[in-house]
């Protein structure tokens, strides 16, 4: 039987954890994340929700399982159909915004795409800036490039690390809207935040995350208040 | 107290602390505290009271000639960039603070002393050299740690003195790049002309360079010509070498007014360099590297394009980066590596035995390549994602990565060992031999960064990991010199002793870099990189 058919959880992390020296950043953290929605994953700062992320995208060894479409984390399939935005915008000095996407398609053994890339950068107001470098983008400019190179292999999964910060108001309400797109092609997303306004009304299942533990997991269809449920949970914590 | 006085000693106070309360700060300086009295003891016992193995005023030209060097690049800055002397706390607390801006002035300059005199110390670790080769008392290396630090500083006040008295308009940014070329071209072209005539001349080198660095005109240059020759004078007992250190002291006191009354809101001129070196020092704290190039990068045709699939992209990405990278064939740490072994083997063409040209400039090249191996581009890379994210095998993507280093690397060792070896007369098979050595050297560098990624990542103090670092790239080295000592012993020559220990080196350290290579194939499975 075709794997892809059988999957229902895009993502399957099962008591993840990772200890720096002394420090345990997370403990034991199971959570999955289900193709066509948008999982979003809450805490303070500290809470170890960096952390989980890496160890999704296969940064940091850890003890537990992460299962991405069926396959453990580390493999080639698993990569394959991941697309990580990390929290810091990761872009090469000395590429152009233009070659950062075609890099990205050799790499990932994707037939080159001119138009799609141009129709992306423009999307997020890039094309008049495809020829500079990435040393000369403001850090705006290079989230911009680094949320499209996470996009460009066209991920399965697509976790991000604090979209939002550092984009412009054009930016942002683009970026929600092709969170909706991506949902509705079938797109399993893991988005990590502590601005929690910047995620009502587009989620539908948040963890919340506290000194590295799950301390809860809500649904959208409970008609709550993200923000009211964050700080019942966080405060009476 | 004083309020910045104050603000200094506390800082001082918790910068002390902080020792106490990391360990592995607390090692790490004991460590380096303890190598510094091993490295000074060694020193005094290979060698008593016995005179100087070389002449002194080779010594005096190599102080004078690396003092100037390091005042006219920090000096340099100042038409660009300027200099900061300030933190962005200082910036965003004490400049809207009801403080005399004379008074943070001092309190910036202060810091920076302190500053310069740390950055300084590792001269001090030269001395069993110093001491073996020129009999250079510790005295007398305090001297010149004395007189290095108060360049550093002396230049840092040149440069924002240029900024200040050059930002405010076009045309006198414009007039004074000439300028100060100009000013440092009257100070070294009799030097300059003396070694020029000594080449048409076939002059002995070493003694030719030696005699143009003591031309008077060198030894008046603006505070590093003065600390200079101060600092020689004193090494060698005699009083007068204060003078230097007085005409410096004059010469900033003399800066600082003019700075004072030139342009005495002086914010806004160490604003953008201090912000630069605020997001400098973040970036470096994220795990971003800077990269070393050109400020300003074209885009051209030349540099040619990307290509390759899957890993080969990166190795394609690579070398469209270093293309731009540089504005010749070669990197400039490539070419301060490069001028560097071509002068040593200029001055080291005379000596009596041939071979030991050859050692002197292998090991510095080698030294040099240690110290500049940490800004090759696949560090780089692993600091970025998305060679850890790439749906390859983790092996074929580091082979990739390494790729282009090795190639860039072959091409600048063999001209730079073609010309070195022209220099120095040197048998062909001589040469390829360097050139093997040269590649070799480069596999352990990487292959210990590899050994110490791998094993000890999770090590979050740097200083740690630096230690760990130097401790494998020895014990990784050790059984090459082994092995060539044990050959020697056993009276086994090939071409001579030099050659019997490189051909032993080589034969030892190839396996060795190979067998950790391949040992650290799965390094790309896992980044820790951004310790969270």
């Amino acid at each position: 039987m075709d794997k892809e058919v059988i999957i229902t959880y895009m993502l399957q992390v099962s008591n993840v954890t990772k200890r720096y020296g002394k420090t345990l950043a997370n403990d034991a953290v199971s959570l999955n994340a289900e193709p066509g929605r948008i999982t979003v994953m809450l805490g303070p700062n500290g809470a170890g929700k960096s952390t989980l992320i890496k160890c999704v995208a296969g940064l940091l060894r850890f003890e537990g399982e992460v299962i991405i479409g069926g396959y453990g984390n580390k493999t080639l399939e698993a990569k394959r159909a991941l697309g990580y935005v990390p929290e810091m915008p990761a872009v090469y000095d000395l590429l152009t915004v233009r070659e950062h996407l075609e890099f990205i398609r050799r790499a990932y053994r994707m037939p080159l795409d001119h138009g799609q890339d141009q129709a992306r950068l423009e999307r997020f107001e890039l094309w008049e800036h495809k020829d500079k470098m990435g040393k000369e983008l403001s850090k705006g400019m290079q989230q911009k490039v680094s949320i499209l190179c996470a996009l460009t292999h066209e991920p399965r999964l697509i976790i991000f690390d604090e979209p939002l910060v550092g984009l412009d108001p054009r930016a942002i309400k683009e970026l929600k809207a092709w969170f909706g797109e991506l949902r509705a092609a079938g797109c399993a997303m893991l988005i990590s935040t502590h601005m929690i306004e910047s995620v009502e009304g587009l989620w539908d299942t948040a963890h919340i995350l506290m000194r590295g533990k799950l301390a809860a997991t809500i649904e959208a269809a409970d008609q709550a208040s993200l923000m009211e449920k964050f700080f019942a949970i966080t405060e009476g914590a | 107290m004083g309020v910045l006085t104050g603000l200094l000693l506390t800082k001082m106070k918790n910068q002390l602390r902080s020792f106490v309360r990391s360990p592995g700060k607390l090692i790490v300086t004991v460590l380096a505290a303890g190598l510094l009295i091993f490295v000074v003891w060694a020193g005094g016992m290979a060698r008593s009271e016995a005179p100087a193995v070389r002449d002194r005023a080779e010594l005096a030209a190599i102080i004078k000639v690396f003092y100037m060097m390091i005042f006219i690049m920090i000096a340099y800055s100042g038409l660009s960039k300027g200099a900061t002397f300030f933190s962005m706390a200082d910036v965003n607390m004490l400049f809207p603070a009801p403080v005399s801006p004379v008074r943070i002035l001092v309190y910036g300059l202060t810091q920076q002393l302190g500053t310069s005199v740390v950055i300084g110390v590792f001269i001090l670790y030269q001395y069993a050299t110093m001491h073996g080769q020129y009999a250079v008392t510790i005295g007398g290396m305090l001297l010149i740690l004395l007189g290095y630090s108060l360049t550093i500083f002396t230049a840092n006040i040149a440069a924002m003195t240029i900024y200040a008295a050059t930002s405010v308009g076009a045309s006198r940014r414009k007039v004074a790049r000439p300028v100060f070329m100009g000013v440092c071209g009257l100070f070294i072209l009799p030097s300059l002309i003396r070694i020029a005539s000594a080449l048409v001349n076939h002059e002995p080198m070493a003694a030719s360079l030696v005699s143009a660095a003591g031309i008077v005109s060198l030894g008046l240059f603006p505070f590093a010509g003065w600390l200079a020759w101060g600092a020689s004078r004193l090494m060698a007992g005699e009083m007068s070498g204060l003078l230097g250190l007085l005409g410096a002291g004059a010469g900033v006191t003399g800066l600082i007014l003019f700075l004072n009354h030139a342009q005495p809101d002086y914010y806004e001129d160490v604003l953008q360099v201090t912000e630069t070196a605020a997001l400098q020092k973040q970036n470096q704290r994220d795990g971003r590297m800077p990269e070393a190039t050109r400020k300003n990068v074209k885009l051209r045709e030349r540099d040619g394009a990307l290509g390759g699939m899957g890993a080969r992209a990166f190795a394609y990405k690579q070398r469209l980066e270093d293309n731009r990278g540089r504005a010749l064939l070669f990197s400039p740490m490539s070419w301060t590596l490069m001028a560097a072994m071509v002068l040593v083997s200029l001055f080291m063409r005379g000596l009596d035995e041939a071979e030991a040209g050859v050692i002197t400039v292998l090991a510095l090249g080698l030294y040099m390549q240690m110290l500049f191996s940490m800004f090759d581009r696949w560090v780089r890379e692993l600091l970025l994602p998305y060679i850890y994210l790439t749906p390859e095998p983790p092996f074929r993507k580091l082979l990739a990565c390494l790729s282009q280093v090795f190639r860039q690397q072959a091409i600048e060792s063999a001209l730079t060992w073609a010309i070195c070896g022209v220099i120095l007369r040197m048998h062909i098979v001589t040469i390829i031999l360097m050139i093997a050595l040269r590649m070799t050297f480069s596999l352990l560098l990487i292959s210990t960064h590899l050994l110490v990624d791998r094993l000890w990542s999770h090590i979050i103090v740097k200083w740690l990991q630096v230690t760990l670092y130097f401790v494998m790239l020895f014990v990784m080295i050790a059984p090459g010199i082994a092995l060539g000592v044990a050959l020697m012993v056993n009276g086994v020559v090939i071409f001579s002793e030099a050659g019997t220990m490189f051909v032993a080196i080589l034969a030892a350290e190839l396996p060795i870099g190979i067998g950790v290579l391949y040992a650290c194939r799965n390094l790309l499975e896992n980044a820790e990189m951004n310790q969270a």
